[in-house]
């Protein structure tokens, strides 16, 4: 598979990480080392059992109410890195 | 008494953990204040839970309530957590004592313990030597006596390579038997808690308290009778896959054979399989760790896990932090996963890779239908100089080709220390059909035994 | 221009917990961020409890109104969906195949119902962020592309709208129904107009859309495929940054969540309360009890509300219009006002009965049931029975107990407002007004403004008449 600088920089977009060029020019050549190992999955051969390592099925949850934790969610608001009293402060987009 | 066992490891930690770097904090106050606790009920003729008293370190990527977890990451710096992590809360409910939380990684990304983004934790066995990752500060923790008993989390061999380079034993568990309820993410579907200690009495002791069902981790199971000793008496069926031998350190070799044929002398079979789809172990098990990874990582946009630079936008401002806040391997990582999961690449990577990995696991599966154990080395060389592997992202991956495919296969996998080369006391891995731990920890015993004579 | 419309509608369901954590889904009237766990507020190391059985279930009721083919027997998966907003805290929001697919309501088909979890609410002029509502339980459901006017689509969503409530399946909260809604106009590219965040705006929405389209083609510029966003202040559609918008969503599996399997019985033991329509029920009860059919379609407006009326319906001498008259005048005003559901009221249709009996037999009036229907709504226990007749004893709101006090008063009045009588006598009927509220100012509601009216002008009588003989 071929990496370019295009590709990088797409992936990096999609991502939502900003590079340096430096950067940039750096994963270019990782990339296209590591694609062109990893190429190898290609050879194995197919095998249509379950893709998961975990067999069971979802058991389902009564619909109760938990108690509630005022001290965990005050912790979770203290983490928000700008905030208006309980409320969360993000950029406006309006 | 605990309190006085609790000073003389706070004064070691003190002494030597400066240079070691193997806390990313001590709970000194909370530790002390615990083991007087446990003194006063000793005192009073109270009886103490199963792991009364035993001094336990905490990777810094399980939740501790209150405690900082940054996943050694720059990105969580200053995040709080709000809840303690299901083991953290059953270690607490039997009596241990934490001390501390342990260096790792960034977000558990690496296998040597350099891409801290806080601090390089060295080898306690000889400080120019990596401690081997991610959960290097845990092992280094219980090599230099900071610790009884370390949890750490494996995905590929976070566990099992620190272990087996600092000389210790650990046991990775079967996927689905320790909640991973408060464990950060790395890659759900193969991370699981697991301990290192300096014997394997304490991680089967660890294992009884921590394994479960966990209403808050819908992936574990309870399998009946898992704590049961089928093997008994009887001599144990080993199987060595030859391609565990491939690219080995000579000496580890050496002492390979020579545990080989002291095994063999006591009575336990041996034999040599081969499973071919171990060659493309490496590339399945980072494609498909990219692709969780890639969404795990999704979370981290600056708004909600303490401040870590100003969010003007949604756009730039986030692309900004994250290339910021991220080292190199964490990017290179959710830039991959990323992108093998788009639309348009989807079929052709993450798609494959998962069949591919159904192939590889049922492939393991039929040897451990035969066989109690599978046996190899841990780790195919020693530990490294730091600083040695820094520069190719896929040799460093290259490193973990024989703890990676447990992970793969939801299978449980310990590593024991057998002789010594230097300072140096190199794991040997051993592997068994899923919820078949105690076999696992059978065999440890016996190598242990072995080792001490 | 032939308009094509299709529309993914998003309603909360109704359950007291939400749909991967024990967390209380009312978010309407809580401090923000307060009905919030590690779970619902991505946490770090937080993981999804099992999905709450009851949305499962109210999903499968929506499949059955839609006439869909539930998928049994297999592995349904939740997917995580990727894109970056504040208001999805994991950056992912989990999302399950479709529990059912290929149904239809009316003439418009019903491509698929699945399950997933609400973001929290993002406002996006203010820049504030509520986690209260995140990881409340969702259905979507994915209409064909079969609708073909913004009437149209507004009266499928009415209906939609109303046969949910009859069978209680979705939330009380404002906001509870989101659309996206897909338009194009034909031979044109498809525009997708996300979140409006009610039914009623969709029409709205849809109509500025058609005309903004129509005014670009006339101006011969292109419609592009885009995403739009409604906004409800200015009443227009405005474009979203594309870079705000993801075009990759990356849908993979979520490794947390097992796969959930609908079996026969599940399906059988869920589906079993939705019999008759809403719409089937009106009929019948316009025929059957012959009331008008406006009158029968608020009976039905909720499935116990229905259950009152025909129950009560069968007692001996009530007439189901007059019935019908008072659920849909006071009762129903009663329970707007509180805007609660008949079924979270606490009233039974035995209380209800015998209120609705007194009241229609003249025992009490009009006022003095409202606030019998009052304490019954606001009043504390619910969990004895409350005999109507007590409670108008205590309060003594009893009409036939209070005749000779009634009396009374009435004579006092008048002997009191000499200046009002005589006004009244000299032809101001006004005056006599005066009196008559001055009474049930005294009697608090018990009597009957039209019964005092009466009695003083019969006692302004009688007092003349005496009062001529005595001459």
């Amino acid at each position: 598979m071929k990496i370019d600088k295009k590709l990088v920089e797409q992936m990096a977009e999609l991502s939502r990480i900003k590079l340096t060029d430096e950067e940039i020019s750096r994963l270019e050549k990782e990339f296209s080392e590591m694609f062109e190992y990893f190429e190898l999955v290609n050879e194995v051969e197919q095998n249509q059992s379950s893709t998961y390592i975990n067999e069971n099925k979802a058991q389902l949850r009564d619909n109760k109410e938990g108690i509630k934790e005022k001290e965990i969610a005050d912790t979770i608001v203290g983490n928000f890195a700008q905030k208006d009293g309980r409320l969360m402060i993000a950029p406006k987009t309006l | 008494m605990f309190i006085e066992k609790i000073e003389k490891t706070l004064e070691r930690i003190r002494r030597d953990d400066p240079k070691i770097g193997a806390f990313i904090e001590v709970y000194e106050a909370e530790a002390k204040e615990r083991a007087k606790k446990l003194d006063e009920r000793l005192r009073a003729g109270r009886k103490l839970g199963k792991l009364g008293g035993k001094i336990f370190s905490i990777k810094n990527n399980i939740a501790i309530k209150g405690k900082k977890m940054t996943c050694g990451s720059k990105m969580l710096e200053q995040y709080v957590a709000p809840y303690s992590a299901t083991v953290v809360e059953r270690i607490e409910a039997e009596d241990g004592i934490i001390i501390g939380s342990t260096n790792l990684d960034e977000f558990a990304c690496g296998s040597d313990n350099t891409k801290s983004a806080f601090f390089k934790t060295l080898n306690p066995l000889d400080h120019e030597y990596v401690p081997g990752g991610s959960s290097g500060g845990s092992a280094a923790s219980v090599a230099a006596d900071f610790a009884e008993i370390s949890l750490g989390s494996d995905t590929g061999g976070s566990i099992r390579a620190p272990a087996s380079f600092c000389g210790v034993c650990s046991i990775k568990p079967t996927y689905g038997l320790v909640s991973r309820y408060g464990l950060g993410d790395l890659a759900m579907s193969f991370d699981q808690i697991g301990p290192i200690a300096k014997n394997t009495a304490d991680l089967q002791s660890t294992l009884g308290v921590i394994t479960g069902r966990d209403e808050k981790d819908q992936t574990t199971t309870v399998e009946k009778d898992w704590q049961k000793d089928e093997i008994g008496d009887k001599k144990i069926k080993i199987a060595v896959a030859e391609e565990f031998l491939e690219g080995l350190d000579p000496k580890i070799a050496d002492l390979f054979e020579e545990l080989r044929q002291k095994l063999t002398e006591a009575g336990h079979r041996i034999d040599k399989v081969s499973i071919p789809s171990l060659k493309y172990a490496i590339p399945i098990y980072y494609l498909a760790v990219f692709a969780e990874f890639s969404s795990a990582m999704q979370k981290y946009d600056g708004l909600r896990y303490g401040n870590v630079g100003e969010v003007e936008e949604l756009v730039e401002s986030v692309a900004k932090i994250r290339g910021e806040k991220f080292t190199s391997e964490v990017k290179r990582r959710i830039m991959l996963g990323t992108f093998i999961t788009t639309k348009e690449y989807q079929d052709a990577w993450y798609g494959k890779t998962l069949k591919a990995r159904a192939k590889l696991r049922s492939d393991i599966n039929s040897v451990l239908s035969l066989y109690d154990v599978l046996l190899g080395p841990t780790m195919s060389s020693l530990p490294w100089k730091i600083g040695q592997k820094n520069e190719n992202p896929l040799e460093m991956y290259l490193a973990d080709i024989l703890t990676v495919p447990a992970n793969l296969a939801g299978i449980p996998a310990g590593s024991v220390p057998y002789g010594k080369i230097g300072k140096f006391r190199p794991g040997f891995q051993i592997q068994a059909a899923r919820f078949k731990d105690q076999k696992v920890l059978k065999l440890m015993r016996t190598i242990e035994e072995l080792d001490s004579k | 221009m032939k308009t094509i419309i299709g529309l993914e509608i998003h309603v909360q369901l109704n359950t007291d917990s939400k749909l991967f954590c024990e967390c209380p889904v009312d978010y309407g009237h809580q401090e923000p961020n307060t009905n919030i766990c590690p779970i619902c507020a991505g946490q770090i190391g937080a993981k999804p409890q099992s999905i709450n059985k009851k949305a499962l279930e109210n999903g499968l009721r929506i499949a059955k109104i839609l006439v869909c083919k539930e998928v049994l027997n297999q592995d349904i998966y939740f997917q995580r969906k990727h894109y970056f907003y504040p208001d999805l805290p994991s950056g992912y929001q989990r999302t399950s195949k479709p529990i059912a697919t290929e149904g239809k309501l009316g003439n418009i088909g019903i491509w698929e119902v699945h399950l997933e979890e609400d973001p929290g609410r993002y406002e996006l002029r203010k820049g504030i962020v509520d986690y209260n509502r995140s990881g409340i339980p969702l259905a979507e459901i994915v209409t064909a592309p079969d609708l073909r006017s913004p009437l149209e689509a507004k009266e499928f969503l009415e209906r939609l709208e109303r046969y949910l409530r009859y069978f209680d399946l979705i939330s009380n909260e404002v906001g509870n129904m989101r659309v996206d809604a897909n338009i194009s106009l034909e031979g044109g590219k498809r525009v997708e107009i996300k979140n409006i965040n009610s039914f009623s705006n969709v029409e709205d929405a849809l109509n500025f859309e058609i005309k903004r389209q129509i005014t670009q083609i006339e101006q011969g510029i292109e419609i592009v495929q885009e995403t739009r966003h409604f906004d409800e202040n200015s009443g227009i559609t405005i474009r979203m940054r594309k870079k705000e918008t993801a075009d990759d969503y990356r849908y993979v599996p979520d490794p947390d969540i097992l796969p959930i399997v609908i079996d026969e019985r599940l399906l059988r033991e869920s589906q079993a309360t939705i019999e008759e329509l809403p719409d089937q029920r009106t009929q019948r009860l316009a025929e059957k009890y012959g009331i008008e059919s406006s009158d029968a379609r608020v009976m039905v407006i909720e499935r116990e509300f229905a259950d009152i009326f025909e129950e009560i319906s069968k007692t001996k001498q009530i007439q189901p219009q007059k019935l019908a008259n008072w659920m849909r005048g006071p009762l129903r005003k009663q329970l707007n006002y509180r805007s609660k559901k008949t079924s979270e009221s606490g009233l039974r249709i035995d209380e209800i009965r015998e209120l609705y009996e007194m009241f229609e037999k003249g025992e009490i009036s009009d006022s003095a049931a409202d606030q019998i229907l009052i304490s019954l709504l606001d009043g504390e226990s619910t969990t004895q029975t409350r005999k109507i007749r007590q409670i108008a004893e205590e309060r003594g709101l009893l009409k036939n107990a209070n005749k000779e006090e009634i009396r009374k008063i009435c004579e006092d009045a008048i002997r009191e407002n000499e200046k009002s009588v005589a006004d009244y006598k000299s032809g101001k009927e006004k005056a006599l007004f005066f009196i008559v509220g001055k009474i049930m100012q005294k009697t608090k509601g018990a009597a009957d403004a039209k019964e005092i009216e009466a009695l003083l002008k019969s006692k302004i009588t009688e007092k003349d008449n005496q009062e001529k003989i005595k001459k």
